[in-house]
């Protein structure tokens, strides 16, 4: 089921908000010994473009992928669209997703991959295929549509991904560095598409490294770091919280909460 | 670059290259209990024999050369064979663009030569010790340690130079000519069956191979044998071939890496052809015969997922090729065994079997490897049951055609009656989906982090799979699950069986029927739990 055809009653069936969009309560993932993701809650409404940010290893992958049902949580719960995270089966007909290395058969053409995905999730072959020509359209990809992905491109890759999850018109698409490898002109247009799913109601979490995209779109940031959600806010809340206030970057505010306080202590006895 | 610095670069990336192997896969001394205990086997077996040779010679007689010179060629087969599979596997994994930009192209491969020697080194050091002991027993002569030490790792440096040329010139013919490459994989994949038949054919004729033996006596790779047995000073063995092998060593290896290092530059800069075309895109939309038939009852997304596994197969065949293991196990095995029973309706039932798990094999084997990329799409977009009815519809649609057309005729022209035949046929579709059902759900039963991009049959593009002896031992469990539950058509078809009940006043084809009746009975069951769990542990299948 798409978006289009769920219920926008205020509380669904499990008796949960329909205005989130994404829920966690006290969320964790532990590996062995190692904590990846260490008590996350998370609120997120529909309709809002999350920018959910964070250094290298912070625990954002992990994040997502108990977000979209990929790997059981080892403690805590959450909900996406109402859905269960540990129910595959009832989260799948909300979310589209596109990871980092995008989830398409090399040995496919773009046109064979998508129609693959839209099969998959029951959508009509008319829809499939107005889908994906509109979509084929907007990223400049109809005239290498026909053509076998191992002989695309990086940006080309990401955008037949891109398309992939958002083709079904999901109530939530998680996109991990949706612009990674895109040109300008493509990454412009990721943008302007991100802007116009939040208009139409779809909730984006948007995993990125390029901050200045989140500053750009983002509604709600929030900044993980060693697993925990140490900053949540408007961008522009966000910059008001440091000392420079407005004229500060997101950049900046990343800067400031990642850096770990025991260094931060140091570097500043030794000026 | 000089030629020593060359060998020490060479030297460092052959130990980086055997860093990541052994971090990747151990080795025969440290991570496979299993292949370490069958070495140690090796080894017991080798010093025995040489022990024998030992006492043959010390009582007189004359050393046994045709057989040892047999026995040496043999290993020198397998020993170049074993290179060439390493440098298949490591040249893969192989990451030219950082090294070629880092290394001249000769030193790359050179390291990847000392990677080749040390691996095989690793897999030789235990059975020689084992030869080594039994030799220095056996003959009484310490000093025959060292001869057969130096011959072995002659012996091995011969094998890798030849057994990594003949690697990349291969590769570099499959680059280029893509129609040698189909062949060449069609023969590595089939070839074992006119093999078969043509030993078989031999072997009818009563045709004596001792000329053939005879020749690898005068091969110089039977100087080998001179030079490990050079200290026992016993009158067959030549000092002249022990010399002249050292000789040939000097001038045939350093010619032979010589090349390994143009054709290696020659893959690496190469562009590659590829087996199918580029363009052109195949619907999966489009409504086939069974949709016409039975409409929506069947979900659309079972459909897909049936196409696309028809699709992958047509651009890369795995499943097709994995057949070969099937083939191979019923025709070596169950074939002769049942021409031992001799019962025309269990040489039918072998063969409906056997189509029934060629089918199954072909669409439901490794779901995850097939899924590999794409697997966080797949589990984000389909439910468990439609997936799994998926592999089952693609390998059912292909295997139920495959039985009428070879079952059916068979029993027809046979002297089976019609009830039977039709038994047999649905006995085999059976097996079909059942075999489809198990090879999913032990398909889903491997981690994500269990494969790595290996290269594949018929392509230039990487494969996922599963390293080392996992993914065949996954087809034994495959193939065992299923012929387990197949064993009462066997047994009751055969006449060792009925003819005994007869006796007490069942008919023979009561029992016969009966029997194709109850197996069809215990496959559907097989059928229905392997698919539960199949479909349990696609809903639940994590990615780390």
């Amino acid at each position: 089921m798409t978006r289009n055809q769920s219920n926008p009653a205020a509380v669904n069936d499990h008796g949960t908000d329909d205005q989130l969009a994404i829920s966690t309560d006290d969320l964790r993932k532990e590996y062995g010994g190692t904590i990846a993701v260490d008590g996350l809650d998370l609120t997120v409404d529909r309709g809002t473009i999350y920018g959910f940010l964070g250094p290298n290893g912070a625990g954002k992958s992990t994040t997502i992928r108990m977000l979209t049902a990929l790997l059981p949580p080892s403690s805590g719960t959450g909900r996406v669209a109402g859905a269960p995270i540990t129910d595959r089966e009832a989260l799948i007909d909300h979310i589209g997703y596109l990871p980092e290395s995008p989830p398409i058969h090399d040995e496919f053409t773009a046109r064979e991959q998508l129609e693959y995905h839209g099969g998959l999730r029951e959508m009509k072959p008319t829809e499939i295929e107005s889908r994906i020509e509109t979509l084929l359209d907007r990223f400049e990809l109809a005239e290498d549509a026909d053509d076998r992905i191992v002989t695309y491109s990086k940006g080309m890759r990401q955008k037949t991904g891109l398309i992939q999850a958002i083709m079904h018109q999901p109530d939530v698409v998680f996109l991990d560095e949706p612009t990674s490898g895109l040109d300008p002109r493509a990454a412009r247009t990721v943008r302007e598409t991100i802007t116009d799913l939040a208009a139409n109601d779809t909730t984006v979490f948007l995993s990125t490294h390029i901050l200045p995209v989140v500053e750009e779109l983002a509604t709600e940031v929030g900044i993980l770091y060693d697993g925990q959600l140490v900053t949540e806010g408007a961008p522009t809340e966000l910059k008001e919280r440091l000392e420079a206030g407005e004229e500060s970057s997101l950049e900046d505010v990343f800067l400031e909460v990642t850096t770990d306080e025991q260094y931060a202590a140091e570097d500043s006895e030794d000026e | 670059m000089s030629v020593i610095r060359t060998l020490q670069l060479g030297t460092k990336i052959a130990r980086a290259e055997w860093t990541r192997h052994r971090r990747e896969r151990g080795t025969p001394l440290t991570g496979n209990l299993v292949l370490f205990v069958l070495l140690v086997g090796v080894a017991i077996g080798l010093g025995w024999l040489a022990y024998s040779v030992g006492r043959t010679v010390a009582s007189g007689q004359t050393l046994p050369y045709t057989r040892l010179s047999l026995f040496v060629s043999v290993a020198f087969v397998w020993m170049t064979w074993r290179s060439s599979q390493y440098t298949r596997i490591r040249f893969e994994q192989f990451d030219p663009d950082l090294l070629l930009t880092t290394v001249p192209a000769r030193t790359a491969a050179i390291g990847l030569l000392g990677f080749v020697y040390a691996r095989l080194s690793t897999t030789l050091i235990v059975p020689m010790l084992g030869l080594i002991g039994g030799a220095v027993v056996g003959f009484g002569t310490p000093s025959i340690a060292i001869s057969i030490a130096i011959s072995v790792a002659a012996m091995a440096a011969l094998a890798v130079a030849l057994g990594m040329t003949g690697r990349l010139v291969g590769r570099l013919i499959a680059l280029r000519l893509v129609r040698v490459r189909y062949y060449r994989d069609l023969l590595i994949v089939f070839g074992w069956i006119p093999l078969m038949i043509g030993a078989m054919i031999l072997q009818e004729l009563s045709i004596s191979l001792a000329p053939v033996i005879s020749i690898f006596g005068a091969l110089p790779i039977a100087w080998f044998i001179d030079l490990a047995f050079v200290a026992t000073g016993e009158a067959t063995v030549s000092s002249r071939n022990a010399f002249g092998v050292l000789g040939l060593l000097i001038i045939i290896v350093p010619l032979l890496v010589g090349g390994t290092t143009i054709l290696a530059r020659q893959i690496w800069e190469s562009v590659p052809a590829r087996s199918t075309g580029t363009r052109g895109s195949h619907s999966l939309l489009k409504t086939g015969i069974l949709e016409r038939i039975v409409g929506s009852r069947i979900p659309r997304a079972v459909y897909t997922v049936a196409r696309e596994r028809w699709l992958m197969e047509r651009r890369i065949p795995r499943g097709v090729l994995s057949t070969g293991y099937v083939l191979a196990v019923m025709g070596l095995v169950g074939f002769p065994a049942v021409l031992f029973l001799g019962e025309t309706l269990t040489l039918l039932v072998l063969f409906a079997v056997t189509v029934g798990l060629v089918a199954g094999i072909a669409f439901g084997s490794d779901p995850i490897a097939t899924e590999y990329r794409t697997l966080p799409m797949v589990l984000t977009s389909v439910s468990g049951r439609q997936f799994i009815t998926g592999g089952l519809l693609a390998a059912a649609m292909v295997g139920i055609p495959l039985v009428a057309v070879i079952v059916v005729p068979l029993g027809i022209i046979g002297p089976i009656g019609l009830a039977q035949t039709v038994l047999t046929a649905f006995l085999g579709w059976a097996v079909c989906v059942c075999t489809a059902a198990v090879a999913l759900a032990v398909g889903l039963d491997v981690e994500h982090e269990e494969f790595t991009p290996l290269p594949f049959f018929f392509t230039d593009v990487p494969i996922y799979a599963e390293q080392g002896v996992n993914a065949f031992l996954r087809y034994g469990q495959i193939l065992g699950i299923v012929l387990l539950a197949c064993l009462p058509a066997f047994v009751g078809t055969s006449s060792y069986i009925s003819e005994p009940i007869a006796t007490v006043g069942i008919p023979g084809p009561l029992v016969q029927t009966g029997s194709l009746l109850l197996t069809i009975l215990i496959v559907t069951a097989v059928t229905r739990i392997a698919s539960r769990i199949a479909v349990q542990r696609f809903q639940t299948y994590p990615i780390h």
